[in-house]
């Protein structure tokens, strides 16, 4: 296995050609600037060094993430010359990710807010267990979801359904999600890493050449 | 606040409420169905939405052709009407806060292009939806056709305006022509609710940013959607610091 330097937020293991991508800062898996630029490392210098196939991200603990330090988020805006930089920088992991021609598969369990939501909707396959809260508070607190969780809600749930929880701003269930197609299945959590490492093995060689559904049919066979 | 139009505007608290009020049938008499400039001052107070609702049963069973056979006779001032007509349905699309069309009973014509013009619609389960143009010889002229292929497909969108056929709620939630059915006589109700739970609280500054940038994702690519957004996003954040400083 290759060298990774050691890491204070997220870690990062390679089985089975499987990338495993886990927030280890439990339980709440806050994303801090350390969280960014840990991500940012593994996005531009360990992943793309990585052999890999698919990947999986995960939270430890009991909840994927709480989202975004806001403390953090502000001090840098603040800082910066330009505000909008920083967060250009957080956005460029998302969508180094989005634009992978790998499955990228996130499990979500417990907690999924904000910015962590964010990060989610640029996973290929979204996953989740029977018990998580997901949401965009962000209106809540006077803002608005800065890392591109406007338009992937929209290309996701319809603009009506966007608008509506945006602003509301309010926690939503596994059910709610399915049906506003904003995860593609639900699992008992128990069960729900290996519905992750399953859809892993069957949609790492053939990635994009079935309908997305396809893979999540649990029998299907493909080729 | 009546007008030769009979549009009411009114508001309840910051919800701002536009009604169609040329009831049973609330036939719009005019393309231009409301003045832009008393509409934009009506928005101007500060409402942080707008609901579009029919007075009585129906929403709008669309143009009064007996009055649009009369405005049409001057093709000059007609022409100039229609312009008008869009230019309304342009601004309510391109408002900076959620419009809801709360529609009942039926839903033809240039009333459901109105409806169409609006970002969320919510409908009875009761309501009826067409564009009967095509039986007069004649095709949805302020811009249905366009935001109802956006909206369903290409091939939905023809369908309907080239066969004027009606379509119920059950159909309509299914093209993704109504984002929400409810039960009889509750369409109102629940806009209002809707509309209440997503901008009490909320500063007008929040909601056009959030408005901003879902419009922006309708236009432009992915790549200057996201620039945007993080450029709204620390403009409200350097706000609400120096809020808080203060």
């Amino acid at each position: 296995m290759m060298e990774v330097p050691s890491t204070k937020k997220i870690s990062w293991e390679v089985s089975d050609g499987i990338g495993f991508l886990s927030f280890i800062d439990a339980p709440e898996n806050r994303m801090d600037t350390l969280f960014f630029q840990e991500l940012q490392m593994l996005t531009t210098d360990t992943i793309p060094k990585s052999k890999i196939a698919a990947i999986i991200i995960s939270g430890n603990g009991r909840h994927f993430s709480s989202g975004a330090n806001l403390d953090d988020l502000f001090h840098e805006i603040k800082n910066e010359k330009s505000g909008s930089d920083i967060l250009l920088s957080n956005m460029h992991s998302f969508q180094y990710l989005c634009d992978l021609n790998i499955p990228v598969i996130v499990a979500i369990k417990g907690v999924c807010l904000g910015s962590a939501l964010e990060l989610a909707m640029h996973c290929h396959f979204r996953l989740c267990a029977e018990d998580v809260i997901l949401g965009l508070p962000e209106a809540g607190f006077g803002l608005i979801p800065g890392l591109g969780g406007i338009p992937k809600l929209q290309q996701f749930a319809g603009k009506a359904k966007a608008l509506e929880l945006i602003l509301k701003g309010n926690t939503f269930n596994a059910v709610d999600a399915l049906k506003w197609n904003i995860v593609d299945a639900v699992y008992p959590k128990k069960t729900l890493m290996d519905a992750a490492i399953q859809l892993a093995k069957r949609s790492m060689n053939n990635y994009r050449k079935y309908r997305k559904k396809d893979y999540l049919i649990i029998n299907n066979t493909l080729d | 606040m009546e007008n030769k139009h009979k549009i009411l505007l009114k508001q309840e608290g910051d919800i701002g409420l536009l009604q169609i009020n040329n009831p049973p049938q609330n036939y719009l008499e005019r393309p231009d169905f409301v003045e832009l400039d008393e509409l934009k001052k009506f928005v101007g107070t500060g409402i942080k939405s707008l609901i579009i609702s029919g007075s009585g049963r129906h929403f709008s069973a669309g143009a009064n052709l007996d009055s649009i056979k009369e405005q049409i006779k001057d093709a000059n001032v007609f022409r100039e009407k229609m312009e008008k007509g869009n230019h309304l349905l342009n601004y309510l699309d391109d408002l900076e806060i959620p419009v809801i069309a709360a529609i009942s009973g039926v839903c033809f014509g240039a009333g459901l292009e109105i409806a169409l013009a609006c970002d969320i619609r919510i409908c009875e389960e009761n309501t009826l939806f067409a564009f009967p143009e095509i039986n007069h010889d004649l095709f949805p002229g302020l811009g249905g056709t366009r935001r109802l292929a956006k909206l369903t497909d290409k091939s939905t969108a023809l369908e309907l305006v080239l066969n004027g056929d009606m379509i119920n709620a059950k159909k309509a939630l299914e093209l993704r022509i109504v984002d929400e059915v409810v039960k009889k006589k509750q369409t109102l109700n629940y806009s209002m609710d809707l509309a209440k739970k997503m901008t009490n609280n909320r500063s007008l500054d929040v909601i056009n940013a959030v408005m901003q940038s879902i419009s922006n994702s309708e236009k432009m690519d992915i790549e200057e959607v996201i620039k945007r957004d993080t450029q709204l996003f620390s403009t409200l954040a350097l706000k609400s610091l120096g809020n808080k400083r203060t």
